[in-house]
């Protein structure tokens, strides 16, 4: 039987003083593992950088004692107020280091701006400590109290009268009852207490790995330019342009500040670390969009007022980003963040105070700068042409293996039904009316269709963009599946055989040409793989009354030839000509002559190895830009020509 | 039999390119020496006469049935090919003597497309039957069609010399042609010529043509030797331009265009041009055309209309080139199978000739043999006639016709095929009158014969016959000449300040270096500038005149003051215009206007002693420039190299030393006082005319001893009519350096110090503004 328990108003916990930081640790630090346990960290550090933020403290130790899982933070700040608060009755520390919700930072007298808003900073960090000393040198005394597990040791007391000058000084153990691992890592510890120094140039950090025995004083009077320059640095990746842009606005509404130094880079993607109040926001935030805003209009501007944005080619945000590295710091009075980690900014209004302090500073700047606004301009140039090329590529390839994948298939390909490719044959034919015939005479299971409309792009002529955005030409490359130049993949070629079926005419051996310059060009591998073909239509029609016969070649039309003799016994005047068009025939004899796999004559295309200088100088001198190449060509060779067309 | 063989991509290439090279160029592109034509052309001039017999005095059929007929049995491609090749034929603005008579739209010199082949109708024109007349008389060859089913000539028999007399365009592969049309009496006056003198010369020849006769008319640029080079060498650029003439005193009236200019498109062009204020003489164009071309050119009162010519021919079609290249097919051994080949005008002529001779001479055979087999028959009709009625009762005792031929052909020494005649004969023709007629006929065909025969065995009597066609063709179908060979124009050149509408503007510069010019503002607050930004020099300008930018390295850079955005927006960035270096920035704005200079005046004779060796004080007849630099130095200068608009690289006026650069320049009559204070804080006051007058861009003389660490952050020119320095104190306090508050001191002195503590954190921007 089933136990029944009674839910009343009893079971209603309130959670007293720090008892919920304790019972849901997530809510307040993040999570019980490493993140958190380095959050308690930063909360007390940052309650010290804030001292130094707003100018109150210029040198913070950190010291990570020999157990690797103790922290001493001190700063030389104002100290905690020690003097009894006049409603609670209690000190102020101790009200501060037990109370949520208890802090200076709420309204905006003591504190412009602060990483520790939420006033859980110092308290929570207490809570989740097995032991916590908090020592205040203020008034010319040292004051001191004691605390496990948040709750009070001792009243807070003078330890020393004496004291000389101010400082805040805190002592904690998180509690291994409630982290994972209670074990600090001293590198991570290292490298963001670095990142403080640099986002605030005044400030000197001390860190002391109690561990190693190594002592390490950070100062970067460069600030946050400095910065960029190490992370540029350290991205090893080449800047385009030697001057960083740099901007650091002050009382803006609301007494927001930013801090802005970025430079572009020929980096493959753009890094921007973002920071508000010196906190990290690594998820980023509305004031990154309100940067990446800036960076867009502002260089969008000055594309267009100098005339820099090509014809033909739109050039999106993340085309202008590409390659950007960046430091943004905003200095905001109750930022919002999404999630007790503060990795994302919440705040609409933040957007347009970063906006509005960066765009014309940015757009000023790549005036009076020519040479980098120009260098700048191109980096984004490039990346829009790249983008455009990988484009266009990634759309080339498509493989037929779902139904969302044929429906990127060109609508005017007659696919086949198998899906095997070594089964499979593509005709590529010339023109509308041929590529009818051609479609009611195939083998449907097998053979698939492509008609072309006239003359196509000319590969050998066109830069390689033209040349990608042909409709014609790249229906013939969506229809293969295998993409084409760097990119060209053959595993996904969907016909082992690719057979161009041309008109025997004048026209027909252009397109030829042309097609064969293009896979040479652009698809090599077809032809050295040995899956581009040639269809051979019959060379020549004989007529003998109402009968049409079609020769192959020349041997079988002097056999067809004597068979209509011993027929027919010589009664009949038998016209024999070359044969014209596809389009003269009927479906069915097109299959009979051309396309049954068990009578046709295939021409496989190869380039023969001692062939291939020759080749290639064949292709750029036929098909060239060099029309006197042609000429000379034509001039030698024309003795050499078979029957003319008319 | 599954077949599959490997072909090189190599061989194969080759051969099928060449396969279409060849086609392209035998029998697409180019046209042949003899009669001028394409084959498309040809085979719709002879389907026309021969099948469709669409002569003069016919009735016009519609286009569609000749354009099916051609593609059906001579022309295997496309129908549209086929009628636009037609229509061309039909043009009178294409061809100079047009071969087909075309009833409907044909299309129009403004580049409208001809009417739907189904609505328009044609025939052929009288020229175009010269060309075809004899092609009943074995006079070319034939050859049968692309199916074997229907024979079609290789070449026209044309008497019309019709390559020159009607050009050719076309491009084949690895060539192309393009043959101006010429003048029909001409050309026949040359090929009289070159008959009667077969060893003449280009040259010779050149007398009779001098040039190309465009339909379109128009005038030829070209000097008689450039035009001989052309017909020499078969080919070179004809300088062709339209005519155009003064109507009243305000208008250009435009009555032809160059050939092959698409006259709508050209008005448009030209239309633009004035829209856009580059033409500034012409207020109008308008297209008042009918059947004849008039384009109308409205001029500005007083404009020069010459000027407004000289920039519509350099910069529209109104004048354009044509560059001829007479590649054409010239026959070979092998009569069908011609080859490409650029020829020069005695060339073309001397083909056509040696053409025409074979034609005549064929044309007399066939004649002769005609000629012959009738003489044959007509003499067994005299046979008959001596012993008529011994030959009725011979054909009326007869079996059969077989019996009869046979018995006649033995009674009167007959052959078959006169005897056929005879039976064949009717009644009729026994009376006595018939007779008679017969038997003349008879002494005629063989006086005829007779005739022919002499001409056969008589060059010079064939040649005479070529002649004498020739003439008449000429006679019947000649025109005048349209186009006039004017010979070259002395080419009038205009500068650039005359395509400039002048007109009184202010050049407006902002802080930030944003430029524009408007022609009116209300005040400096309700010029619009950018966030940010405020106006720092406002000043009189011409659009005619220019406006120079000092910078802080020293560089002026200059521009018309057209160039400047005519616009109440923002303006453009001065980097736009120019090469500026990074950092570089304007600190000084002069507009070349006398309303915006300040007007000289006579100066006190300077202070010897502040005269450097370098420098001299020569008395002062324009305005100078002064600049001041950051560490203290100052140049004088005159400025008038700096008016002329620059490249994008400017020009130097400050040679600035270890990043010394410079903190203001401006214009000076002579009798300003410089004001200039330093960063520490102390001012210095001294007349402009202690600096001396340097030739060109100098480093300049000392103005102001600075401390160390100490250096220039601003300075201005005041006179009595302009106010001084404002500077801002670390502590907030505004301060004006002028001469009513300080002494005016001397170049070279340190200045006066004011103020104990801080420094002096900024020049408070005040615009320059100049108002008329």
């Amino acid at each position: 039987m089933r136990q029944v328990r009674t839910y009343t108003g009893a079971d209603i916990q309130v959670l007293e003083g720090l008892d919920p930081v304790r019972k849901r640790p997530g809510m307040y630090v993040g999570g019980t593992g490493t993140a958190g346990l380095h959050h308690l960290l930063w909360e007390i550090v940052d309650n010290a950088v804030d001292e130094a933020t707003n100018g109150y403290a210029s040198h913070i130790e950190v010291t990570l004692h020999e157990d690797g899982r103790s922290v001493t933070v001190s700063d030389n700040g104002r100290g905690i107020p020690v003097d009894t608060h006049p409603s609670k009755n209690i000190s102020a520390l101790e009200l501060i280091m037990t109370t949520l919700h208890a802090g200076g930072k709420f309204d905006q007298t003591n504190y412009i701006a602060s990483g520790g808003l939420h006033g859980v900073g110092a308290s929570v960090v207490n809570a989740l400590s097995e032991e916590m000393t908090v020592t205040v040198r203020r008034d010319g005394a040292v004051w001191e109290q004691r605390y496990a597990r948040g709750a009070p040791l001792c009243a807070v007391h003078k330890v020393r009268e004496n004291g000389r000058g101010t400082g805040t000084s805190i002592h904690f153990r998180p509690d291994p009852d409630i982290f994972e691992s209670v074990a600090f890592d001293a590198e991570a510890i290292g490298q963001s207490l670095e990142v403080k120094t640099y986002l605030n140039a005044a400030l000197c950090i001390v860190f002391r790995n109690g561990i190693t025995g190594v002592r390490r004083e950070y100062r970067h009077e460069g600030g946050i330019s400095e910065f960029l320059t190490e992370r540029v640095k350290g991205l090893g990746e080449r800047s385009v342009h030697e001057e960083q842009f740099l901007v650091r606005q002050q009382g803006m509404t609301d007494g927001a500040r930013v801090e802005v130094a970025l430079q572009w880079t020929e980096a493959p993607r753009e890094h921007v670390r973002s920071f508000v109040n010196g906190i990290p926001t690594g998820e980023g935030g509305t004031h990154e969009q309100g940067f990446r805003d800036a960076v867009r209009s502002a260089v969008r501007a000055y594309m267009e007022t100098h005339d820099l944005l090509p014809k033909n080619l739109d050039i999106s945000a993340d085309d202008i980003r590409e390659g950007l590295v960046a430091i943004l710091n905003l200095f905001m009075i109750e930022p919002q963040f999404q999630g007790q980690t503060k990795e994302k900014l919440n705040n609409p209004g933040a957007r347009s105070v970063v906006a509005g302090a960066m765009r014309l500073e940015l757009e000023r700047f790549l005036n009076a700068h020519p040479t980098t606004g120009e260098a700048i301009a191109a980096r984004v140039i490039q990346s829009a042409k790249a983008r455009h090329a990988s484009r266009t590529a990634a759309r080339d390839v498509r493989r037929k293996t779902s139904i969302s994948h044929r429906l990127n298939l060109p609508g005017k390909l007659a696919d086949c039904a198998s899906t095997d490719p070594s089964r499979s044959e593509l005709f590529i034919v010339e023109g509308d009316s041929a590529g009818g015939s051609a479609k009611q005479g195939r083998d449907r299971a097998f053979q698939a269709v492509l008609p072309l409309r006239g003359k196509v792009l000319n590969a050998e002529q066109h830069a390689a963009n033209k040349v990608r955005e042909n409709k014609e030409l790249s229906n013939v490359v969506k229809a293969l599946g295998c993409g084409m130049g760097d990119e060209i993949d053959l595993d996904r070629l969907r016909y082992h055989k690719v057979i161009l079926l041309m008109d025997a005419d004048s026209d027909g051996h252009h397109i030829a040409t042309l097609l064969l310059t293009f896979f040479y060009r652009y698809m090599r591998p077809l032809i050295t793989e040995g899956f581009a073909y040639i269809a051979q239509p019959p060379l020549y029609r004989l007529d003998a009354g109402k009968d049409t016969w079609w020769a192959l070649d020349e041997a079988d039309k002097d056999r067809i030839l004597r068979e209509i003799e011993r027929k027919e016994k010589g009664r009949r005047n038998v016209m024999v000509q070359r044969f014209k068009g596809l389009g003269e025939m009927m479906p069915a004899t097109l299959r009979e002559t051309t396309l049954d796999p068990g009578k046709r004559m295939l021409l496989q295309v190869r380039i023969n190895e001692e062939e291939r200088l020759g080749t290639e100088r064949t292709i750029s001198d036929l098909m060239g830009k060099d029309a006197s190449a042609r000429f000379r060509f034509i001039m030698n060779h024309a003795a050499d020509a078979d029957a003319l067309d008319v | 039999m599954p077949i599959v063989e490997t072909i090189s991509l190599q061989e194969t290439t080759r051969e099928r390119y060449l396969s279409y090279a060849l086609s392209v160029i035998m029998s697409r592109a180019l046209p042949d020496i003899r009669d001028g034509l394409k084959p498309v052309q040809r085979r719709i001039l002879y389907a026309m006469y021969a099948n469709l017999r669409l002569t003069p005095d016919a009735r016009y059929r519609k286009s569609a049935a000749v354009v099916g007929e051609v593609m059906g049995k001579y022309h295997p491609h496309g129908d549209t090919a086929i009628y636009d090749a037609m229509v061309r034929m039909a043009q009178d603005f294409s061809l100079r003597d047009p071969l087909v008579d075309g009833h409907g739209n044909f299309g129009s010199i403004d580049g409208d497309n001809p009417a739907a082949m189904r609505y328009t109708e044609v025939k052929l024109r009288a020229l175009a039957v010269e060309m075809l007349e004899e092609i009943r008389q074995d006079t070319v060859d034939f050859r049968p069609n692309f199916d074997g089913s229907y024979d079609e000539p290789v070449v026209l028999p044309s008497r019309v010399p019709n390559l020159l007399v009607n050009g050719a365009d076309g491009i084949a592969v690895g060539m192309a042609t393009k043959i101006p049309p010429h003048n029909l009496r001409e050309v026949a006056d040359a090929l009289v010529y070159l008959i009667d003198h077969p060893e003449a010369s280009v040259e010779e020849l050149a007398q009779h043509v001098p040039g190309p006769d465009f339909p379109t008319a128009g005038r030829i640029l070209n000097t008689p030797a450039e035009l001989l080079a052309i017909h020499r060498n078969g080919e070179g650029a004809v300088e062709l331009r339209g005519d155009y003439g003064m109507e009243g005193k305000s208008r250009i009236v435009i009555t032809s265009v160059p050939y092959m200019v698409n006259k709508a498109a050209l008005v448009e062009k030209i239309a633009e041009h004035i829209v856009n204020e580059r033409v500034p003489q012409l207020s109008d164009v308008r297209d008042e055309s009918t059947e004849d071309i008039r384009v109308v050119l409205e001029l500005r009162r007083g404009a020069d209309p010459e000027a407004a010519i000289a920039y519509l021919l350099r910069h529209t079609d109104l004048q354009k080139r044509y560059h001829v290249d007479m590649t054409c097919l010239v026959p070979t051994e092998n009569p069908l199978v011609p080859a490409p080949k650029k020829v020069n005008l005695a060339e073309a002529l001397r083909a056509f000739l040696a053409f025409r001779l074979e034609v005549v001479v064929r044309r007399l055979r066939y004649a002769l043999e005609r000629l012959e087999r009738r003489i044959h028959i007509l003499r067994g009709f005299e046979k008959l006639f001596d012993a008529l009625d011994e030959a009725i009762r011979l054909i009326r005792s007869s079996a059969d016709r077989k019996d009869a031929a046979g018995r006649l052909m033995h009674r009167f020494d007959l052959d078959e095929e006169q005897a056929d005649a005879i039976l064949e004969i009717k009644l009729y023709r026994l009376a006595r009158m018939e007779i008679e007629e017969i038997l003349r006929e008879l002494e005629d065909k063989l006086a005829r014969a007779a005739d022919v025969r002499a001409i056969l065995e008589s060059e010079d009597k064939q040649w005479g016959l070529v002649r004498a066609e020739i003439q008449a063709t000429a006679d019947a179908f000649g025109t005048d000449r349209k186009t006039h060979i004017a010979g070259p124009d002395k080419a009038v050149e205009y500068a650039a300040e005359d395509y400039i509408v002048a007109e009184d503007c202010y050049a407006i510069v902002t802080r930030d270096g944003w430029i524009k010019r408007q022609r009116t503002y209300t005040d400096i607050d309700s010029i619009r500038v950018r966030e940010g930004d405020s106006v720092g020099w406002i000043l009189p300008a011409s659009t005619r005149g220019s406006v120079g930018f000092f910078t802080n390295f020293g560089r002026c850079y200059s521009l018309r003051a057209d160039t400047l955005p005519n616009t109440t927006g923002y303006g453009d960035p001065v980097q736009k215009f120019f090469d500026f270096s990074d950092k570089e920035h304007v600190v000084g704005v002069i507009s070349f206007d006398e309303r915006a200079l300040p007007r000289p005046i006579a100066v006190p004779d300077p202070d010897p002693e502040l005269f450097p060796k370098n420098g001299h004080a020569a008395a002062q007849t324009d305005p100078l420039l002064v600049a001041i630099t950051v560490s203290g130095q100052a140049v004088r200068l005159p400025m008038d190299s700096f008016a002329e608009p620059s490249t994008r690289k400017g020009r130097t006026y400050a040679k600035l030393e270890n990043g010394d650069e410079v903190v203001g320049a401006e214009p000076a009559a002579g009798d300003e006082n410089v004001c200039m204070a330093s960063r520490a804080g102390y001012v210095l006051i001294f007349p402009v005319s202690q600096i001396p007058v340097f030739k060109s861009a100098a480093k300049g003389v000392i103005a102001m001893r600075l401390g160390a660490d100490d250096h220039v952050l601003g300075c201005t020119l005041s006179s009595a009519a302009r106010d001084g320095l404002k500077i801002e104190t670390s502590r907030g306090r505004i301060e004006t350096v002028r001469t009513t508050k300080f002494e005016v001191s001397r170049r070279g002195n340190k200045g006066k110090a004011i103020m104990k503590r801080g420094h002096v954190a900024r020049i408070v921007p005040e615009p320059v503004e100049i108002r008329v």
